[in-house]
């Protein structure tokens, strides 16, 4: 299930996968200028979420698929809901 | 030994911020790995930390019918908390002594005694990952695990009635089902009223307190919350009462 939602300057994309995935983003072209990400998952360290959102910030999505992976590996995030490929497909159908 | 800390009630703050206040404490060695037992009251909506308040909760329902909200340390979905619930928590030190480092297996070894309790009152519950455990496909108990001050907190709950109305507290965010959330959601929940048990807290977490005894083959005794917990969870409930924390998503 999923769903787009329009609003403010952030467009919201929302979906099931084993947990729900809602990211609210800002696009200026290709590059994401603001994120928010947010739902019923996990991520450990919590704290995180915080530098994940950081990092999106300002990189193009095909810098992303490139970088993210490593980024989480390199940090030793551990995520228990969705997938890496699930964030970046919410990212690219924003 | 593991220190249980017998059925209580207390307010949501409270309650989050006693929890966050073991875990330190058990992290830094000044308190036993714990098993504590408690109920809310006022009732509560507690949210995980990843989810935004306004997105996961009617504010004004909870607001008309004295429901308190709170975020948790942990991740996980939004919580109705009421005298029908049984809640644990369980916190141990992250040193892979009683609880493996492999959080998702971690989930299912400490769901395992409260499946066996359940199984002890002969109800057939199952784990079911990540981290429910299900009669029938329908979810009894759901919990919530975080990693820090060197300490493993899991906590979670256990349904022992449910007042259905109460649903009204959360927004359920899939807007599709929104016209059939309530017949929906009853179908995803179940507690051991209706499945025809009627077993008062206190009795259950005597239960659990057992079985998780037996499980992880440990001494166990009854204790209270010590000074340094106390004083700690005093300062704590400031954050948890704080718009800051609440409302930061």
């Amino acid at each position: 299930m999923s769903g787009i939602i329009e609003g403010d300057f952030l467009k919201t994309v929302i979906r099931k996968y084993e947990k729900l995935l809602k990211v609210s983003i800002e696009k200026e072209g290709d590059i994401i200028k603001n994120i928010r990400i947010s739902g019923d998952f996990f991520i450990y360290p919590e704290e995180a979420l915080d530098e994940l959102e950081e990092f999106i910030k300002n990189k193009s999505i095909n810098d992303l698929k490139n970088e993210l992976e490593k980024f989480i590996k390199n940090k030793n995030i551990i995520i228990l809901g969705f997938k890496i490929n699930d964030l970046l497909e919410l990212i690219e159908n924003a | 030994m593991l220190r249980i800390l017998r059925f209580h009630i207390n307010d949501p703050f409270y309650n989050m911020a006693i929890d966050e206040a073991i875990t330190k404490c058990v992290g830094e060695n000044l308190s036993p790995p714990t098993l504590r037992l408690y109920g809310w009251w006022p009732r509560a909506v507690s949210i995980g930390y990843f989810q935004e308040i306004k997105e996961e909760v009617n504010l004004e329902f909870c607001k008309e019918n004295n429901i308190e909200v709170v975020r948790r340390i942990t991740g996980g979905g939004a919580v109705i908390h009421t005298e029908g619930e049984l809640t644990y928590s369980f916190i141990v030190k992250n040193d892979g002594k009683y609880v493996p480092f492999d959080i998702e297996e971690s989930y299912k070894i400490i769901c395992t005694p409260i499946i066996n309790a359940l199984k002890r009152i002969g109800v057939n519950a199952r784990f079911r990952p990540i981290n429910d455990i299900e009669v029938e496909g329908r979810k009894i108990s759901g919990s919530a695990q975080t990693r820090k001050y060197g300490a493993i907190l899991q906590h979670g709950t256990l349904l022992l009635s449910f007042d259905y109305s109460l649903l009204s507290a959360l927004k359920i965010k899939y807007e599709k089902l929104a016209d059939k959330q309530l017949k929906d959601i009853t179908k995803r929940v179940v507690s051991l009223k209706d499945l025809g048990y009627n077993i008062s807290r206190e009795e259950m977490a005597e239960i659990l307190a057992e079985e998780f005894k037996k499980y992880f083959n440990v001494e166990i005794f009854y204790g209270e919350i010590n000074e340094f917990e106390r004083k700690l969870a005093m300062e704590l409930i400031n954050k948890y009462k704080s718009y800051e924390w609440n409302y930061r998503r």
